[in-house]
C-alpha cells in the first residue's frame, strides 16, 4: 500500500513538525519545510500530492509560491492554513487555484476530511 | 454670561420705555403749564372785568349825582347828605362824601369822620381831578387811618370859574370782596399792586397792604403779561393785568403748577403702565434669556455627543484592528497547542493502557476546549475585520428579519417568549447587505431573546425614518440595561455575560456592520421597563464610515 506525499510548509517548525506526525498517524507520508526554497526543492525531489501552505513565509509569500506549485506541477493540490486571514485573501487564494483556505487553529479531523476530498477527485497518477 | 445677556436684554428693552417716558413726562408738564397759564389768563380777564364793572358803577353813580344836581344843590349839607345816603344803600362800600370847591376846600362832607373845612389843594388828587373830569386815588390810612380809595369827578360851572368837585371814598375791603370772587381753583393768590409793586390788597403770598411784591408787574405794559418766578422755594407762575382808569395791576398767582385730576389720573397711568412693562420685559428677558442659555447649552451637548460618538466609532474602529492583529498573532501559538495536544491524544490512542491514561486523556481534553474557546474568540475577531467586506443587493428588509426569526423561532417557542412583527408598507427595498445584516438581526434578537424571562416579548418594527433611511427598531421586555453598561455596550470584550458564555463582540461586531452599512445603531433602556435598539439603514449606498 502507498501513502499519499504531503508538504507541510509554515515558518513555525514545532507546527510543521507536530501536523506531520499527526497526518503519519494517519498513514500520509509527510515532508516539512519552513521556507519557501526548502519548499520547491522537497517539491522537485519528493514531488508530493498535496502540499499544505502558510501565507506568510519568511522569504515567499504563499501566494507566490503556490503559483510556484503549479508552475512544476498543476496536479499537486494546494491547501492553505494560516492564521492571517482575510477575505481579498481567501478569494485571491482560491483564484489561483487552491482546493481551500482554512484557519488556525483547525480540528485534525476536518483537515483530513479535507485532504481526502482533495485526493480523490483527481486519483494519484 | 446668563447675567451679561439678561443684562444686555433689559437694557435694551427698558430704555426706549424709559426714555418714552420720560418725554411724555416732559410734555405732560409742558401741557400742565400751558393749562395752568391758560387758566390764569382766563381768570385775570375775570377779576379785571369784575372790578372794572365796579368801578363803572360806582362812576355811574357819582356821573348820575353830577348830571342831577346842580353846583348849589350839591353845596347844600342836607342834599348831599340825602345823596350819600342814597348812594351807600346800593353801595355798602362807600365810607364818606365830600364836595370840594375850585380853591380845595371841602365845603360838604358826609361821613363818620370829622373832615369839613379841610383844604385838599395840594393833593395829588385834587390837581389831577381840576385837570380831567375824573380820577379814582388810592389811599392807605390818609386821614382816616383805613385802607380806602377815591373816586373823584368835576362838575364844571357855566363860566368854568367855580367847578366843584364831588369826592367819594370807598373802603377797600369792599374791592377785596371783588376780587375774592375769582375762582380758587384756578389761582392761589389774588391782589391788587400799583406800579411801585404796592400792595393794596392783602396777599396770601406778600401779606399786609403796603408790602413790597417781589414779581415783575410790568408797569409799562397796557395788556396781560403772563411770568414765571420763584419766590420763597415755590415755583409761581403769574399773571400782571393794569385795571382801567386805576393806579392798579391785578395779579393772580398760581403756586407750582394747575393739577387737575385727569392729569394725576394719566401720571397715575403712565406710572403703572411702565412699571407693568418693566416687569413683563423683567420676566420676558428673564425667560427667553434661560432658554438661549439653554439653546446653547443644548447644541454645546448635541456637539459634545457627535464628538463623543466621532470617538466612540474611531476608539471602536481601533479596538477592532487591534483585536484583529492580536488574534492573527495569537493563532499560529494556538495552532501549535491544538496541533501538540491532538499529537498526544493520538499517541495514547495509538499505545495501550497505562496508568492515569483516563486522567491524561481528561486533561489533554481540557487543554483542547480551552483551545476552541480561544479559537472562537480569535475568528470572530478575524471575523470582525473579514466581515468589513460587503456586497450591495436591493432587499427586502422584513424579509431579512423573517429569515432571522426563523433561525430563533424554536428557542423562542421552547421558552415561550413571543416575537411579534410590526412592518411597515412604507419601507422601501433598500440597496445592502443581506448576509450583513442577517448577522445584525441575528445578533440582537438573540440578545433580547437572552434579556427577557419566560412569556417576555420581543418586538420589531420597520419604519420609513424619510426618503434616504429606514428605521429597524427592536424592542424587549426585559430587564433593562443599566446606564454605565449602555455607555460600553458596543466596545468589543464588553460582556455582561458570565465568563466563557460570551465573547463581548456580538454588539461590537453588529456596530461595525451598521456603520459600514452606512447607517446607525442606538440602544435607549429603562431599568425593569426593556432595550430598544434602533437601526437606522440608509436606503440607498452611500460613503461607508
Amino acid at each position: 500500500m502507498f501513502n499519499y506525499k504531503i508538504l507541510i510548509v509554515d515558518d513555525e517548525k514545532d507546527f510543521a513538525l507536530t501536523l506531520s506526525e499527526r497526518l503519519s498517524l494517519r498513514n500520509f507520508d509527510c515532508i516539512i519545510a519552513t521556507c519557501a526554497s526548502d519548499a520547491l526543492s522537497l517539491i522537485r525531489s519528493h514531488h508530493p500530492d498535496l502540499a499544505i501552505l502558510d501565507l506568510r513565509l519568511e522569504d515567499m509569500s504563499g501566494k507566490e509560491l503556490i503559483s510556484e506549485i503549479q508552475n512544476f506541477d498543476p496536479n499537486i493540490k494546494v491547501i492553505f492554513l494560516t492564521g492571517h486571514t482575510s477575505e481579498e485573501e481567501r478569494k485571491e487564494c482560491l483564484q489561483k487555484g487552491a482546493v481551500d483556505y482554512l484557519l488556525k487553529p483547525i480540528e485534525l479531523r476536518k483537515l483530513v476530511k479535507i485532504i481526502n476530498d482533495a485526493l480523490e477527485v483527481v486519483p494519484h497518477h | 454670561m446668563y447675567d451679561s445677556i439678561i443684562a444686555v436684554m433689559l437694557v435694551l428693552s427698558l430704555s426706549p420705555l424709559f426714555l418714552l417716558s420720560g418725554l411724555l413726562f416732559q410734555q405732560y408738564d409742558y401741557i400742565l403749564e400751558r393749562e395752568t397759564e391758560q387758566q390764569l389768563r382766563w381768570n385775570t380777564e375775570i377779576a379785571k372785568h369784575n372790578l372794572e364793572s365796579y368801578i363803572e358803577q360806582i362812576k355811574y353813580l357819582l356821573k348820575f349825582a353830577i348830571k342831577e344836581y346842580s353846583i348849589e344843590e350839591l353845596l347844600d349839607q342836607e342834599k348831599a347828605e340825602k345823596l350819600f345816603y342814597n348812594m351807600k344803600s346800593d353801595y355798602k362800600g362807600f365810607v364818606d362824601f365830600g364836595v370840594i370847591d375850585s380853591k380845595g376846600e371841602q365845603k360838604v362832607y358826609v361821613g363818620p369822620f370829622d373832615l369839613k373845612g379841610i383844604n385838599y389843594s395840594d393833593a395829588d388828587w385834587f390837581k389831577k381831578s381840576s385837570i380831567g373830569n375824573e380820577n379814582i386815588s388810592a389811599f392807605f390810612k390818609g386821614y382816616r387811618k383805613i385802607p380806602h380809595f377815591i373816586v373823584t369827578l368835576t362838575k364844571y360851572s357855566k363860566d368854568n370859574k367855580n367847578n366843584v368837585v364831588i369826592r367819594a371814598s370807598i373802603d377797600m375791603q369792599t374791592i377785596e370782596n371783588v376780587l375774592s370772587s375769582v375762582s380758587t381753583t384756578a389761582c392761589d393768590d389774588i391782589f391788587l399792586v400799583d406800579n411801585t409793586k404796592t400792595l393794596h390788597t392783602t396777599s396770601i403770598i406778600f401779606g399786609d397792604i403796603e408790602n413790597e411784591v417781589s414779581l415783575n408787574i410790568y408797569p409799562y405794559s397796557s395788556i396781560m403779561m403772563f411770568d414765571k418766578a420763584v419766590y420763597d422755594d415755590t415755583y409761581l407762575i403769574y399773571t400782571v393785568m393794569p385795571i382801567k382808569d386805576t393806579p392798579w395791576r391785578v395779579v393772580l398767582v398760581k403756586r407750582g403748577l394747575l393739577i387737575s385730576k385727569n392729569w394725576v389720573k394719566l401720571k397715575e397711568e403712565v406710572v403703572f403702565t411702565v412699571f407693568l412693562m418693566s416687569a413683563c420685559v423683567l420676566v420676558i428677558s428673564f425667560v427667553v434669556a434661560q432658554k438661549l442659555i439653554w439653546k446653547f447649552r443644548e447644541s454645546e451637548e448635541s456637539k459634545e455627543s457627535a464628538l463623543m460618538a466621532a470617538q466612540q466609532a474611531g476608539k471602536l474602529a481601533s479596538i477592532g484592528r487591534l483585536a484583529a492583529g492580536v488574534a492573527h498573532e495569537i493563532n499560529n501559538p494556538l495552532a501549535i497547542i491544538d496541533q501538540k495536544a491532538g499529537l498526544m491524544q493520538d499517541l495514547m490512542e495509538f499505545t495501550g493502557d497505562f496508568e492515569q491514561k483516563g486522567k491524561f486523556d481528561l486533561q489533554i481534553k481540557g487543554i483542547r476546549d480551552a483551545v476552541q474557546r480561544c479559537k472562537s474568540i480569535t475568528h470572530r475577531l478575524l471575523g470582525f475585520a473579514r466581515r468589513m467586506d460587503i456586497s450591495l443587493d436591493e432587499i427586502d428588509i422584513s424579509s431579512v428579519i423573517n429569515d432571522v426569526i426563523s433561525f430563533i423561532d424554536k428557542e423562542a417557542l421552547y421558552r415561550q417568549i413571543k416575537i411579534e412583527t410590526e412592518f411597515s408598507e412604507a419601507v422601501p427595498r433598500i440597496f445592502s447587505d443581506r448576509g450583513q445584516l442577517q448577522q445584525v438581526f441575528l445578533n440582537i434578537i438573540n440578545n433580547a431573546l437572552d434579556a427577557v424571562v419566560e412569556n417576555g416579548l420581543v418586538n420589531i418594527k420597520t419604519l420609513k425614518k424619510n426618503d434616504d433611511f429606514i428605521d429597524v427598531i427592536i424592542q424587549d421586555s426585559g430587564h433593562g440595561i443599566p446606564p454605565y453598561i449602555i455607555k460600553n455596550i458596543f466596545e468589543p470584550f464588553f460582556t455582561t455575560k458570565e465568563p466563557g458564555k460570551g465573547t463581548g463582540l456580538g454588539l461590537s461586531i453588529t456596530y461595525g456592520i451598521v456603520k459600514k452599512l452606512g447607517g446607525e445603531i442606538t440602544v435607549e433602556s429603562e431599568i425593569g421597563k426593556g432595550a430598544q435598539f434602533t437601526i437606522t439603514l440608509p436606503v440607498k449606498p452611500q460613503q461607508a464610515t
